[in-house]
C-alpha cells in the first residue's frame, strides 16, 4: 500500500471513530491518536458501542475485523486489519 | 354457502351492484347468472380441488362462488408465489386442478392445468338457468395459504360457514362499499369478500394497488369502506392531502399488524367522520376481535370476559386466544400447537401497561441485543412520532459482539435532510428507550420491503 492510500485509510478510520463517539454522545478526546486504547483506559466503548462500532466499519468496508475473529485494541489495529487486504 | 349467500341477495335486491373491477361490473343478480355459467364449465371435472392462480378481480370472485356451487374445494395461490414452490404445495395440500390466467409448464407444476384466458370460458357459456343439487356436508371448502414468511406456506383449512359466522352485519341501514386492499389469497381479502357479499354490499377491486388506483377507484365508485394493514394506512395516509378531493370513508378498519398511536391519530385527524376499528386476526384463528376506541391494543378488561368470536390470557408475555371459531386445521401435516385446554400460542409479545394491553411484537421478531430482549414494535413506535418519517422497519442485524444489533430502514419525506431526521431519531431514542433498545445502524432507503402490505421485521 502507497504512503497516501494509508494516510487516507486513517483517515477514514479516524472520521469513523470521531463520527461513532459523537453518535454514542461521547467527548472526542483531543490526543486521539492511532494508539489510542478503543476500550477501557482510552476511548471507554464497552460491549455494545463495540458492536456498534463493528456494524459502522461493516457498513464502510463490507468486513469487519470482529467477526473476522479479530479483536482490535487501538485505532492502529483497525487500519492494520485493513491494510492488509 | 357463499353461492346461497349470492343468491339470497339476488333476490331480494336483483339491481343492487355487487361486484366492480377495471373491466366488469356485476350486479347481484348478473353475478348469479355467470356464477352458473362458469360452473357449467368445471361441472365435468373430476377433480374435488380447484387452485386458482389469477389476478384480483371478477374473474377470481366468481369462480370461487362457481366453485362452492359444486360443492368443490377452493385454494388461490400466492400471487408472489415461485412457480417452482407450487408443486411443493400441490402435494401439501392435494391433487387437483390449476385454473390460471398465466401460462405455466404442466411437467412442472404436475397438475392439470385450464388457462382461464381460454376463449370457452366468456364464448360458449351453458344454459345458466341450471340447477345444482348443492352440496351441503363437507369437510371443508375453502384452503387459504399463509404467507410463509419462514419456508413454504402452510395450507389453513376452512368451511366458509366458519368465516361467514365471524361476520359482523352492516352498522348502518345504507349498503356499503368496500374497496379490497387486502389481496384475497390472504384471509384479510377473503374476509373482505364475505363481509361484502353476506351484508349485500359493494365491492371494488382496484387494477393495483398504487395510491393513484386506490384513490381513483375510491372517488369514483364512492367507496365509504376500507380495510387494510397499519402499512397500507401509513402510506395512504402519507400520500394523501385535501386538494386530491374529498373521500367519503366512514369505515376504516386495521389489522394485520399492531397499530401505533401517531398512525390513530393521523387517520382521525384526515378521516375525522370514520369509524376506526382495529381488528386482531390471524390465517388460523380468522377474525377473534376488535377495538373500536382508536387507541393502541386493548382495553385490559378484554382479559377477564369473552370479546368477539374468543377469549383471551397472557403467558410468559405471549398472547393465547381460545377460539370456537378458529380453521379446522392444516393440510399436510402441519400442526398448530395447542395447550393442554386448547388456547392456541399466537407468537405475539403483550405488555400491560395501566389499563391497556399493548402489542409489542412478534415473538419470532424479538431482537437479542447481548441477551436483553429488545421489542421492534417499541422502536418503530418511538421513530414513527418524527414528523417527517413516513416508514421505518426496525430489524435485528447479527453482530459478533452481541449476537444481534438494533438496525433501522427509514423512509422520509422529501423535504426533510437525512442528516436531521437522524440526529431527531437519536435524540428521541436516547431520551425514550433503553441503551440496548436503540437503534445502532440507520438506513435510510426510498422503499420499506413488504409482504401482503406488511413490513418484513426478520
Amino acid at each position: 500500500m502507497k504512503d497516501n492510500e494509508l494516510n487516507n485509510l486513517e483517515g477514514i478510520i479516524f472520521e469513523l471513530v470521531k463520527d461513532l463517539l459523537q453518535k454514542l454522545d461521547k467527548e472526542v478526546p483531543s490526543c486521539l491518536s492511532l494508539d489510542s486504547s478503543l476500550y477501557r483506559s482510552g476511548l471507554g466503548l464497552d460491549s455494545l458501542d463495540t458492536a456498534t462500532l463493528s456494524a459502522m466499519l461493516e457498513n464502510k468496508f463490507g468486513l469487519d475485523p470482529y467477526s473476522q475473529g479479530i479483536f482490535p485494541h487501538t485505532v492502529r489495529e483497525i487500519v492494520n486489519f485493513y491494510k492488509d487486504r | 354457502m357463499i353461492f346461497q349467500k349470492l343468491r339470497e341477495i339476488a333476490e331480494a335486491r336483483p339491481d343492487q351492484l355487487f361486484l366492480v373491477d377495471q373491466v366488469y361490473s356485476f350486479s347481484y343478480e348478473d353475478a348469479v347468472n355467470r356464477v352458473i355459467k362458469i360452473a357449467g364449465q368445471l361441472e365435468n371435472s373430476k377433480e374435488d380441488l380447484v387452485y386458482l392462480y389469477l389476478k384480483d378481480g371478477c374473474d377470481l370472485v366468481l369462480l370461487l362462488i362457481a366453485i362452492d356451487l359444486l360443492g368443490k374445494k377452493a385454494c388461490i395461490l400466492n400471487r408472489q408465489m415461485a412457480e417452482v414452490d407450487f408443486a411443493a404445495i400441490f402435494h401439501k395440500v392435494g391433487p387437483g386442478i390449476l385454473i390460471s390466467d398465466t401460462k405455466f409448464d404442466d411437467a412442472v407444476s404436475g397438475t392439470r392445468i385450464i388457462s382461464y384466458s381460454d376463449p370457452l370460458w366468456h364464448e360458449s357459456f351453458p344454459d345458466s338457468k341450471k340447477e345444482y343439487n348443492y352440496p351441503v356436508d363437507r369437510e371443508n371448502d375453502l384452503i387459504i395459504l399463509t404467507t410463509g414468511t419462514t419456508g413454504l406456506p402452510k395450507a389453513a383449512l376452512y368451511k366458509w360457514e366458519t368465516i361467514i359466522k365471524q361476520i359482523r352485519p352492516n352498522k348502518r341501514d345504507l349498503q356499503e362499499v368496500w374497496l379490497l386492499v387486502s389481496p384475497l389469497n390472504h384471509f384479510a381479502g377473503i374476509q373482505v369478500l364475505l363481509h361484502s357479499l353476506v351484508n349485500g354490499n359493494a365491492l371494488i377491486i382496484p387494477p393495483s394497488r398504487s395510491f393513484e388506483d386506490i384513490l381513483t377507484y375510491i372517488q369514483k365508485y364512492n367507496v365509504d369502506s376500507i380495510s387494510a394493514t397499519p402499512t397500507f394506512w401509513r402510506f395512504f395516509s402519507g400520500k394523501y392531502t385535501k386538494d386530491l378531493g374529498p373521500l367519503n370513508l366512514k369505515q376504516i378498519t386495521l389489522g394485520g399488524e399492531a397499530s401505533t398511536p401517531e398512525l390513530l391519530e393521523k387517520l382521525r385527524g384526515i378521516f375525522p367522520k370514520a369509524v376506526i376499528t382495529q381488528v386482531y386476526a390471524t390465517t388460523e384463528l380468522g377474525s377473534c376481535f376488535s377495538v373500536k376506541d382508536g387507541l393502541p391494543g386493548f382495553p385490559l378488561e378484554y382479559l377477564s370476559r369473552p370479546v368477539g368470536n374468543v377469549k383471551l390470557k397472557i403467558l410468559q408475555d405471549e398472547l393465547y386466544i381460545l377460539s370456537t371459531k378458529a380453521m379446522l386445521g392444516y393440510a399436510g401435516g402441519d400442526v398448530l400447537q395447542r395447550d393442554n385446554d386448547g388456547w392456541i400460542a399466537t407468537g405475539d409479545i403483550v405488555e400491560i401497561v395501566g389499563d391497556r394491553v399493548l402489542f409489542r411484537g412478534r415473538k419470532s421478531e424479538i431482537i437479542n441485543v447481548g441477551g436483553v430482549k429488545v421489542h421492534p414494535l417499541k422502536v418503530e413506535a418511538v421513530i414513527l412520532a418524527i414528523p417527517g418519517i413516513k416508514n421505518v422497519r426496525v430489524y435485528g442485524k447479527k453482530n459478533p459482539i452481541t449476537g444481534q444489533i438494533v438496525a433501522i430502514q427509514v423512509e422520509i419525506s422529501d423535504d426533510v435532510s437525512s442528516e436531521a431526521i437522524e440526529k431527531e431519531i437519536r435524540f428521541r431514542c436516547q431520551s425514550s428507550l433503553g441503551r440496548y433498545e436503540q437503534p445502532r445502524l440507520i438506513e435510510f432507503v426510498s422503499s420499506i420491503p413488504k409482504q401482503n402490505q406488511k413490513i418484513i421485521r426478520r
